[in-house]
């Protein structure tokens, strides 16, 4: 089984960083700034079996780059990425929600605020978190730096997209 | 069909409706693997007649792919280990540190498909791969998802038309090429050039995937297994490749070569051959020549060498080889000087000697020399001398008669036409007649001193005439009064007496019965003439 995922989330906000420990890739970084894309696989072990997640890197959205909305097709589901320290980047990956759930219709999805570590310089309330669960958003604090979260995350959206196509 | 059966087929139906997944067949597995493991227990010939063409099939087509593969490389192998081109490529392999295999198989691949893969175009996943043997497709799951994010990007970046997409990138002697069907893409990884028509190849394959698969492809939800399992081996029906056949070798240039080195044999035997017969026909030219003899004939350093012996008064061998085409620069003669006593020659030597004018004939036979035509008195007188030094060379006999002394043949002409007239029946000597006596002694004395001192015996006639007039025998008397009244003379002015002869020839015409010498006037008859001969000192007949 195997499916694809896409990680969206502003710039510099630790997407890639947050995959390079548990992933595998044969394409350099590079592809980020020339495709736009930058294409990983991990493989996720789930009770009903492994799942290959072929994860589409997203090129992080800026003002200039808007995003590629094309990329996201035939995804299984996708990652948001948003920088706890700043919270332009929630409100950010709020907005995409939008558009991913436009283009791919109700395919399941996490957020991951990440840089949980700097836990100082918080700028995304955890009220603002619950209302998001509420609405039945699976969010996780993750860091890349210690690793946490992470793979609890992936585990959690292909469990999500094994169900969903039962 | 029984009622009970019928139910269980309708509940089975139902079931299978109701929970497409798993839950109702892992109900059912054990009780079919136990029916199963007991038939096949029970029935062994059974199963063994049902699955054998099956597996048959498969086995051989297996085991011909392998033979096939085997038979290539061996092919190849055995045509590229013994070329100088192999040996090159030997070369290349130490050089780049590639495995030899490797490098034949660069050189001599036109192309081949490495790796196809069938990719989702929705979501870009990889549905099935086959590769080339040692081509690893670890990795293309991620090569699919990033052909189809390259896809989309071209899509985007270049505002194509809906259905357009790449279907093809080539790098260096790397191409990719893809064929796009309505659910699913192959894309084929190809090194080397592959032809056009390998398109055709891919296009009929996704047909069929999409022919076959058709459900599988549109509903692929991210288990690929039904697919991998049915479209692999439509994929490796794409796995072509061809290499370069061994060209057929072309000899035109060993011909050439076998053909220029032939003519070059053909000109140079030609050649060789025209030499040799021309040396053999100037040898025989060079046999054949009177005071030339060969020795012997050899060849140092392309030239030939003649040994032989040669009398000077031979014809010159160099004149002899040039009639026969041969040039002075390809022979060195080496002749010895000789004294040949060919005739030719030896007549040659004798003209030499005794200097010969071109008047004089000389000739010899059986080792005597004679020597004919007319010479100068000078030139007879020192030919006398000179004979005797002939004899050196085994000249016998010099016979010298033949020769006509033209000196001698003038004077005597000179005094023969004299005609020392007479008075009608007298013998007196007129003052005028004794003049021309006079003057006639001195040539008479040079011609008899002339003809002894070529050794002949010289005989001068004095002829006396009387015309017809008077009585035969008083004719007869004068005439003979008239010839011994000269002699006196000649005597008397010391001509000396043994050549001389008083004749009286009478009336006659002439001395000697020549009627035409008769001069018609009685005058002119009465006179006294000269006849003149000689004969050889020995032998040998008289001459006038």
């Amino acid at each position: 089984m195997q499916k694809k995922i896409c990680l969206l989330g502003t710039f510099a906000v630790g997407k890639s960083s947050l995959t390079e420990r548990f992933v595998s890739s044969i394409f350099s970084e590079r592809y980020h700034t020339t495709v736009g894309v930058h294409i990983q696989k991990r493989t996720v072990e789930l009770e009903s079996g492994a799942i290959d997640l072929i994860i589409w890197d997203l090129a992080g959205e800026d003002e200039l780059v808007g995003l590629r909305t094309t990329y996201l097709r035939g995804a299984g589901g996708y990652v948001l990425v948003a920088d706890g320290t700043r919270r332009g980047t929630f409100n950010k990956a709020l907005e995409m929600q939008r558009s991913a759930d436009a283009a791919l219709g109700g395919v399941p999805f996490i957020l991951m605020v990440n840089k949980a570590d700097l836990g100082g310089d918080w700028a995304v309330q955890d009220a603002d978190l619950d209302v998001l669960t509420q609405k039945g958003w699976i969010v996780f604090k993750t860091s890349a730096k210690t690793g946490e979260g992470v793979s609890d995350g992936f585990i959690r959206l292909a469990t999500a997209m094994g169900r969903g196509r039962a | 069909m029984g009622l009970g059966s019928l139910m269980v087929a309708q509940s089975l139906d139902e079931r299978q409706s109701l929970d497409p997944d798993s839950r109702f067949s892992e109900a059912l597995r054990p009780l079919v693997e136990a029916a199963l493991k007991h038939s096949v227990r029970e029935e062994p010939q059974f199963w063994a007649q049902t699955i054998s063409p099956i597996l048959g099939s498969a086995i051989r087509a297996a085991v011909a792919s392998a033979l096939r593969d085997m038979v290539q490389t061996i092919n190849q192998l055995l045509e590229s280990s013994l070329s100088l081109r192999s040996w090159r490529w030997r070369v290349e392999a130490w050089r780049t540190g590639k495995p030899f295999a490797e490098v034949v198989l660069l050189h001599t691949l036109v192309y081949r498909v490495e790796q196809v893969l069938l990719v989702d175009r929705n979501s870009g996943l990889l549905l099935a791969a086959a590769s080339a043997p040692g081509i690893s497709t670890e990795n293309s799951d991620l090569i699919s998802a990033m052909l189809t994010a390259i896809q989309e990007f071209v899509h985007d970046s270049f505002r194509l038309a809906q259905g357009d997409s790449i279907r093809q990138i080539q790098t260096g002697e790397f191409s990719l090429w893809v064929e796009p069907g309505p659910s699913a893409a192959l894309a084929a990884a190809v090194r080397g050039n592959a032809p056009i028509e390998f398109h055709q190849v891919l296009r009929e394959a996704v047909d069929l995937i999409h022919e076959d698969l058709g459900t599988e492809l549109r509903d692929f939800q991210g288990d690929s297994t039904a697919i991998e399992q049915r479209g692999r081996a439509i994929l490796e029906g794409c796995l072509q490749s061809r290499f370069q056949k061994p060209r057929p070798r072309s000899y035109w240039r060993v011909w050439a070569c076998a053909a220029t080195v032939a003519s070059a044999l053909l000109v140079w035997g030609g050649l060789k051959m025209r030499d040799a017969r021309r040396w053999n026909r100037a040898l025989e030219d060079l046999l054949a020549t009177p005071g030339i003899t060969v020795t012997g004939s050899t060849r140092e350093h392309g030239k030939r060498i003649l040994q032989g012996l040669r009398d000077p008064f031979a014809a010159r061998a160099e004149n002899i080889l040039a009639r026969n085409g041969i040039s002075q620069r390809d022979v060195a003669l080496h002749l010895e000087p000789i004294i040949s006593l060919e005739p030719t020659l030896l007549t040659r030597r004798i003209r030499a000697a005794i200097d010969a004018p071109d008047s004089v004939t000389v000739s010899l036979d059986r080792g005597a020399l004679t020597l004919g035509g007319a010479a100068s008195h000078e030139w007879i007188v020192s030919a006398l001398s000179a004979a005797q030094k002939v004899a050196l060379i085994g000249i016998g006999e010099v016979r010298m008669e033949g020769i006509e002394d033209r000196d001698l043949e003038a004077l005597r002409s000179e005094i023969e036409a004299l005609k020392i007239l007479f008075p009608l029946g007298s013998s007196a000597i007129a003052p005028d007649q004794a003049r021309l006596i006079h003057g006639v002694i001195p040539k008479l004395r040079q011609w008899i001193d002339g003809t002894n001192e070529i050794r002949r015996v010289p005989k001068v006639m004095v002829v006396g005439h009387a015309d017809r007039t008077g009585a035969e025998a008083a004719n007869a008397a004068l005439s003979n009064q008239r010839a011994h009244r000269v002699t006196e003379l000649l005597l008397a002015a010391g001509i000396p007496s043994q050549p001389l002869t008083a004749l009286a020839a009478g009336p006659d015409e002439s001395s000697q019965g020549n009627a035409e010498a008769v001069p018609p006037d009685p005058a002119m008859r009465r006179n006294v003439v000269f006849r003149l001969s000689s004969k050889p000192c020995a032998t040998g007949t008289e001459r006038h």
